[in-house]
C-alpha cells in the first residue's frame, strides 16, 4: 500500500479491460479518502469516465474535467494548480487518477509523452500519488514501451513495483525526445527574414503571412505570440543575426528561429508553472511558448541554435 | 485659435538610427506645415540637416521658402518667445506648426520642468506639435521616469502612450524593447491616482512576457496601497493570455461600460 506521506509517486497502469482499470483505480482513490487525502479523477472522456461512474456514490471524489484540446503543457499547469488548491483546502495529500486517451491531434503524441516525463519533475515536491492508466488495446507495444520509461513505478491489481526502465525526466527528454527534422523544412519557406531586429515589424510580417494559413484565428494569434517570445530570447540572449523561417502548409504552421549563440539545453525549460506569486521573478517567455503552440523543439547544430515551433489544425 | 491639446507635446525615446527624425520633418513639410528646429550654442547637437537631406528633405528649398526655420535653443524656454514665432507662422498662412525640441544645454530639474510646461502651454493654445527626442541608451531609469512625467504623451518605435487623467491609452505593441518606458509611465500615472489606474489596451496588438511582468508589478504596487490596475478592452488574444497566466485576479479587465 502507498500513502501520500510517502511523498511523490507516479505509477503507470497497463490495463486491457474496464474491470482491470477499476480494480486498481477505485481502491486507490478510496484509500486516499479514508486517509484524509484529496481524491481526484481527471475526466477528459477517455478512461476517466468509467472511474467517475464507479465512484458516483463517493461524495468526496473530485472530478476535474478539461478541454480535450488542451495542450500538454497547459494540462500540466492544470494538474499543479488543482493539487495546490486541494492542499490549500486542508488535504493531507492528493491522489490522482489520470485520463489517457489517443490525442485529439495525432501530432500531439510526442508532446503528451514529454508531459509524462515532465510530470515527475514539476510535481516532485508535492505529496501526490498519481496513477496513469494506459489501455493496452489502444496503443502499440512501441508506444507503451515509450510510456513506461516515463513512470517511476508500475502498478497492477496485485502489486506495485519500481520500474527498471524508468528514466529521469532530463535523461528521457534528452535521449528519447530528440526532434527529428520536419519534411516541411526541406521546402521553400513561406516567409524568410534574414536578420530580425525589430519585434514590431516581425509581428506585422507574421500577421501578413499567417493570414493566408488554414488554421483557426486563435491558433494563429497564439502562434504569433509564441514566435515573438522566441525571437525576444534570441535577440536578448543569443548572437545575431536572428533568422526566421516560416512555413504555412496545409493545416500546419512551422517556424524556426535561429541565432548563433549557445542557446539553452535544459529540456524542462518552460514546463515549470509560473505561479502568480513569482510571475514577476521567474522566466516567463518559454513557459508561454509551450502553451501557445503545439510543439516546441530546440537544438544546437554546428554554430547555431534553433528553436522550432509547430501548430497543427 | 484652437490648440491641438497637450498630448501633442510628446517625448520620443529613440535609438541610434535618426531616420525617424527626417521622416517626421518630411511629412510635416509635405503637409504644408512649418517646422522649427533648434540650433544649439557653439553648434552642439545632432547634425540635423544632414539627416534631413539623407531622408529626402530638400533642405535648401525648404529653408529658402521659410518652411524650415532654425531657432536658437535658448529661445525654447523663454516665456513667450516660441509662442510669438508660432503666431507669426500661423499669420503667414501655415495651418499648423511643428516644433522639434532639444534644448541641448544642461538645465536644473526645476528649469527643465518649467520649460516643458511652456511647451505644454504652447500645444494647448495653438495648432502646434512639439517633439522632444531623447536617446534611450543615454538615460537612466530615473531620468526616463522624470522626463515621461513632464510629457503627456510618449512615443517609442513600437508603442505610443498617452496619459489622460487616470487613464493611460496605449497603442502598438508591448515587448522588451519598450518595457523601461512602460514601467516609467505606469510609475508616474500610478503615483497620480488614488484608487484605480485604467489602461486602455484596446489598440494593443501584443503584450510579450516582459510586458506582462511590468503590468503585474504595477498592479501589485497599486494593491499595496489599496488601488487597482484595470485593463480596458483587451483584444480577445490578450484576454486569453490573461486567463492563461492566471492574472484575472491580479489585473482586472473592463469594457468602457463597466468592470468585469
Amino acid at each position: 500500500m502507498i500513502t501520500c506521506s510517502d511523498g511523490f509517486a507516479h505509477d503507470v497502469l497497463f490495463f486491457g479491460s474496464t474491470d482491470d482499470l477499476l480494480a486498481v483505480t477505485v481502491p486507490f482513490l478510496r484509500r486516499g479518502l479514508a486517509q484524509g487525502e484529496a481524491a481526484l479523477v481527471f475526466d477528459a472522456g477517455h478512461n476517466g469516465t468509467p472511474i467517475v461512474q464507479a465512484l458516483s456514490n463517493e461524495p468526496g471524489i473530485g472530478r476535474v474535467t478539461r478541454d480535450a484540446h488542451q495542450r500538454p503543457a497547459r494540462t500540466l499547469s492544470l494538474f499543479q494548480h488543482t493539487v495546490e488548491e486541494a492542499l490549500a483546502s486542508g488535504a493531507r495529500g492528493v491522489r490522482i487518477a489520470g485520463d489517457v486517451g489517443l490525442p485529439v491531434r495525432p501530432s500531439h503524441w510526442a508532446e503528451w509523452v514529454r508531459f509524462e516525463a515532465a510530470f515527475n519533475d514539476v510535481l516532485a515536491g508535492y505529496p501526490v500519488q498519481a496513477v496513469c492508466p494506459w489501455n493496452t488495446r489502444q496503443f502499440s507495444d512501441e508506444a507503451l514501451r515509450t510510456v513506461q520509461r516515463t513512470h517511476p513505478s508500475i502498478i497492477t491489481a496485485h502489486s506495485r513495483r519500481p520500474n527498471p526502465d524508468y528514466l529521469q525526466p532530463r535523461d528521457y527528454l534528452s535521449r528519447f525526445a530528440v526532434p527529428a527534422p520536419d519534411p516541411l523544412e526541406t521546402t521553400e519557406p513561406t516567409l524568410t527574414i534574414a536578420d530580425v531586429t525589430d519585434l514590431d515589424l516581425l509581428r506585422r510580417r507574421l500577421d501578413d503571412t499567417l493570414t493566408g494559413c488554414v488554421l483557426q484565428l486563435e491558433d494563429i494569434e497564439d502562434f504569433t505570440f509564441a514566435v515573438i517570445e522566441v525571437a525576444t530570447n534570441a535577440l536578448q540572449h543569443g548572437r545575431p543575426p536572428v533568422q526566421i523561417r516560416l512555413w504555412c502548409a496545409d493545416r500546419k504552421i512551422l517556424c524556426t528561429v535561429r541565432d548563433h549563440g549557445p542557446g539553452f539545453d535544459d529540456p524542462l525549460a518552460g514546463y515549470y508553472t509560473a505561479g502568480r506569486a513569482d510571475l514577476t521573478q521567474r522566466p516567463l517567455g518559454l513557459w508561454l511558448v509551450r502553451r501557445l503552440c503545439d510543439h516546441l523543439d530546440f537544438f544546437t547544430r554546428a554554430d547555431h541554435f534553433t528553436v522550432r515551433l509547430t501548430t497543427t489544425a | 485659435m484652437a490648440g491641438v491639446g497637450t498630448d501633442h507635446h510628446f517625448m520620443l525615446l529613440h535609438g541610434r538610427d535618426p531616420a525617424w527624425l527626417g521622416d517626421w520633418v518630411r511629412h510635416a513639410l509635405q503637409a504644408g506645415e512649418k517646422v522649427f528646429y533648434p540650433v544649439h550654442p557653439e553648434g552642439s547637437g545632432p547634425p540635423l540637416l544632414e539627416v534631413l537631406d539623407r531622408r529626402g528633405v530638400d533642405v535648401t528649398a525648404a529653408t529658402a521658402h521659410g518652411d524650415l526655420q532654425a531657432m536658437p535653443s535658448t529661445q525654447y524656454c523663454r516665456p513667450g518667445a516660441l509662442a510669438l514665432a508660432v503666431r507669426d507662422a500661423l499669420q503667414h498662412g501655415y495651418p499648423s506648426v511643428r516644433v522639434l525640441a532639444g534644448i541641448g544645454v544642461p538645465l536644473s530639474p526645476e528649469a527643465y520642468a518649467a520649460c516643458e510646461g511652456i511647451l505644454n502651454d504652447l500645444c494647448g493654445r495653438y495648432p502646434a506639435i512639439v517633439l522632444c527626442p531623447y536617446l534611450e541608451e543615454e538615460l537612466t531609469d530615473e531620468q526616463i521616469r522624470r522626463f515621461t512625467a513632464w510629457h503627456p504623451r510618449t512615443l517609442h518605435q513600437s508603442l505610443d502612450l498617452r496619459r489622460r487623467d487616470r487613464t493611460v491609452v496605449l497603442t502598438g505593441q508591448i515587448d522588451y524593447s519598450n518595457e523601461r518606458l512602460l514601467r516609467a509611465v505606469l510609475h508616474t500615472a500610478a503615483a497620480a491616482t488614488p484608487s484605480a489606474l485604467y489602461l486602455d489596451v484596446s489598440a494593443i496588438a501584443l503584450i510579450s512576457a516582459a510586458g506582462w511582468r511590468v503590468l503585474v508589478q504595477s498592479s501589485l504596487h497599486l494593491r499595496e496601497r489599496g488601488a487597482r490596475l484595470i485593463l480596458i478592452s483587451p483584444r480577445p488574444a490578450l484576454a486569453r493570455m490573461i486567463k492563461l497566466l492566471g492574472l484575472d485576479i491580479v489585473v482586472r479587465t473592463a469594457t468602457p461600460g463597466g468592470e468585469s
